[in-house]
């Protein structure tokens, strides 16, 4: 039975996800990316977490979460005709 | 290159026993890789830490196994002969209850190969199994009396080698 998993719209705003969306455990690291002891977690289920949540992830060294490429420039704003 | 032997003093803190109520699981054929130390030797520790992450395939991940409150426990000891030992963690848990899924899942269990992470009151989860010794699995289980007992299964997770500390992240199944 196939079961669709989907990042949530507010990660996927800003984040492409290389694993398939579900819930991950994260060690808290330090700014040297070595895990904090005693060992802590944050749990984020990545289907229907925030943006906030996701950001967190990420500043602990969570790397499936990749920050989406600028906008190619056909997607800019155009301008004004005269 | 032989170990070279540090003092072990009392860390102090926290040293509450036991594990906590979620187990996790999952069978060695469903990671797409299975860490494995890989800073041993530069720090004292570190030839048991995994600091690299398990990664599964795209629907699977570790499974909850619920444990009831004060039946899990983890051990080791020492087996083999003089010259020639090992260790056996150990995974010994309750699960209440017997109805279709979890009898199911004991039976389907029993002919897979595991790695299985269990989580001490102080956060640090301990793994065990590898991929090449993954942990075996039995079970029992029971109805319990009218008047007293438990009825659900009692599940062993048994491996050989090494207790590893996991410290990857943690996928769960989707």
């Amino acid at each position: 039975m196939h079961t669709e998993h989907k990042l949530s719209a507010a990660i996927a705003a800003k984040y492409e996800c290389t694993i398939t969306p579900t819930t991950v455990l994260v060690p808290l690291k330090d700014n040297q990316g070595n895990v904090i002891r005693p060992t802590k977690r944050i749990t984020v289920d990545l289907r229907t977490g925030t943006l906030a949540q996701a950001e967190e992830l990420v500043k602990h060294g969570f790397k499936y979460l990749v920050p989406k490429e600028n906008k190619p420039a056909s997607s800019a704003p155009k301008s004004e005709k005269k | 290159m032989a170990y070279d032997y540090k003092k072990l003093t009392k860390k102090g803190g926290n040293n509450a026993p036991g594990i906590k109520k979620k187990v996790l699981v999952a069978p060695v054929r469903t990671f797409a890789t299975i860490s494995e130390p890989t800073n041993a030797g530069t720090t004292p520790g570190d030839g048991i830490v995994i600091s690299t992450d398990h990664t599964f395939g795209l629907a699977d991940g570790f499974v909850e196994l619920y444990t009831t409150m004060d039946t899990g426990e983890l051990t080791g000891e020492l087996i083999g002969e003089r010259d020639s030992r090992s260790t056996n963690p150990k995974v010994v848990a309750s699960h209440p209850g017997l109805y279709a899924e979890a009898i199911e899942f004991a039976d389907k269990a029993k002919d897979e190969d595991w790695i299985v992470l269990v989580e001490g009151l102080d956060g640090v989860l301990i793994q065990v199994g590898t991929q090449e010794l993954g942990a075996d699995f039995s079970y029992s289980f029971g109805s319990g009396k009218v008047s007293g007992g438990y009825k659900g299964l009692v599940f062993n997770f048994e491996s050989f080698g090494k207790a590893y500390i996991y410290e990857g992240v943690v996928t769960l199944k989707p």
